[in-house]
């Protein structure tokens, strides 16, 4: 196995690690009481949005429940479909032996538009989804004194898988990009000769001039046919001598 | 076959034709050479090949070869004597159906030779930027700026260009005197460059069948590494911008978070030294 493909499955691993990211929490907000109860949870996923282990009576944990802006779960749902795409390319268009990069261009950016949504993930979540409701990123623990709770913000394992997905990904991801947008295959070209065979007509000059010489041997032939032998001429003449009284 | 062989073949073939009288034979085989030689002269010129399907006259594709001459760089490849006798030859040749007299087969095949003597330059082979640089004098612009050309060439641009036209129309006036297959060539490698600085370059490289097999490839696929890195760093600045961001909406939070960002913009500047070390060669 050669180290590119050791990237194929480091590829491979953040793919699997970035599916897994999605269906577990990315987000816990917990606060305990002085005698280490309980009293708020709340636990972030990606297409359940916030949800507690307390029933709708728990008046303290619905107060403290996040209201702002959630993150729409058809994200998640690209980045799966997005996931996939990039999984055929990577093993099913091999870049190496494709004799048509030209090809597998819209793939390189399906991979550019992957590494953009894991970091859409990692950066813009925290800044627009949860610094805004302030929850604080990504670990903290707050005493309340007044109310004699202490609050625990911390990131959770979904969002720790997707940056280590990121780091995975990052490097086969953009070596696709690169290898297709700075290399382009091109077909074999026909040599001059080639191309002068297909177009120019051809000549069988052996076989003209082997026709020519027939018919010059048959206009030979017939001169000769028509003439009389020599010996025929020879008895004529000798015919013509005798009638004539030679002896 | 080589040009010796059918000079050869063709001369027996004559001989025996006027033998036989056959002339008809000779007028068909000199049409068919002259078709192959405008065939060849095209496509060496990078033009379609003469369209028999079309019906299209021999002395037609002349003047359509002479036009698109005309056009690219202001010159005719074929005389205009030259087109006139062999629109003569090839009325007669068709109206009478291949007879034509000893005189217009003779014309024939001078224009034939004529045509030969051309000796019209490949360039249906087309060449690359280096390849071109390096066939020029232009390379001396790169060796005595000592720039490669590749690099820093935007700089250099309007003084090639200048430098292009120049050749280029000293190029020209020699050929309007008389063709000359170098200076032909030359001309064609000037134009190509020429082009290629105006319209600027993708800076891809070719690779004729699979990257795997390519050398370039091979060694470009090393930065795979480097891009592994790459991405730890970006992971980083990631994680730092959205903590600073924090720090400015939520500043009563700067002291908790102080040991978490210092340690990503801490780990995040050695990455980068790293990358930039075994970017530049080092480690090698």
């Amino acid at each position: 196995m050669n180290f590119k493909s050791y990237y194929k499955v480091l590829y491979l691993i953040g793919i699997f690690l970035s599916f897994l990211s999605l269906f577990f929490e990315w987000y816990s907000f917990q606060a305990r009481n002085l005698e280490d109860e309980l009293v708020v949870f709340w636990n972030y996923h990606l297409f359940l949005g916030w949800i507690t282990v307390f029933s709708p009576d728990a008046w303290f944990n619905e107060v403290f429940k996040p209201t702002g802006e959630q993150l729409p779960s058809i994200i998640g749902i690209i980045y799966i479909i997005v996931m996939i795409i990039t999984i055929y390319s990577v093993f099913l268009k091999d870049l190496e032996h494709s004799e048509k990069l030209k090809n597998l261009k819209k793939y390189s950016y399906i991979h550019i538009f992957q590494l953009f949504l894991s970091g859409f993930y990692i950066c813009i979540v925290p800044i627009y989804y949860w610094i805004s409701q302030k929850l604080f990123f990504p670990y903290l623990v707050f005493t309340d004194f007044d109310l004699e709770v202490k609050f625990f913000y911390i990131i959770g394992p979904g969002y720790i898988l997707q940056c280590l997905a990121f780091t995975a990904i990052f490097p086969y991801s953009i070596y696709y990009y690169y290898t297709c947008s700075h290399f382009k295959t091109i077909s074999k070209k026909p040599t001059l000769q080639d191309i002068l065979n297909q177009v120019q007509e051809s000549i069988d000059f052996e076989k003209l001039i082997v026709e020519e010489k027939l018919k010059l041997q048959m206009e030979n032939d017939e001169d000769q046919s028509n003439k009389p032998s020599e010996l025929e001429v020879n008895t004529i003449y000798t015919k013509f001598l005798k009638l004539r009284g030679a002896k | 076959m080589n040009d010796h062989l059918i000079d050869l073949k063709l001369k027996k073939l004559i001989e025996l034709c006027s033998q036989t009288l056959n002339y008809k034979k000779v007028a068909v085989i000199g049409f068919i050479l002259l078709s192959n030689q405008l065939d060849e002269i095209g496509i060496r010129l990078g033009i379609r090949p003469r369209n028999r399907q079309k019906g299209e006259k021999l002395h037609e594709y002349m003047m359509k070869v002479n036009e698109i001459f005309q056009k690219n760089f202001d010159l005719s490849l074929f005389k205009e004597v030259m087109i006139n006798n062999l629109r003569t030859i090839e009325i007669i040749f068709l109206r009478k159906r291949g007879n034509l007299s000893i005189s217009y087969i003779k014309e024939l095949i001078s224009l034939y030779y004529n045509l030969r003597a051309l000796d019209v330059p490949d360039l249906h082979q087309t060449y690359s930027k280096e390849q071109i640089f390096e066939q020029t004098p232009l390379n001396a612009l790169f060796f005595f700026s000592g720039k490669n050309p590749n690099k820093h060439e935007s700089r250099l641009y309007p003084l090639i260009l200048q430098k292009i036209r120049e050749e280029e129309k000293q190029a020209k006036m020699n050929l309007k005197a008389k063709f000359n297959t170098e200076e032909f060539s030359k001309l064609i490698q000037l134009k190509t460059i020429r082009s290629t600085l105006e319209k600027g370059h993708s800076h891809k490289i070719s690779v004729q069948g699979a990257l795997k097999d390519n050398i370039n490839y091979v060694t470009s696929k090393e930065n795979i590494n480097l891009y592994l890195v790459l991405g730890w760093v970006l992971l980083f600045i990631m994680l730092s911008v959205s903590m600073i961001y924090q720090t400015i909406i939520l500043p009563e939070v700067t002291m908790g978070l102080s040991p978490y960002l210092l340690g990503f913009v801490v780990s995040c500047i050695f990455l980068i030294l790293v990358y930039r070390y075994y970017n530049n060669g080092g480690g090698r």
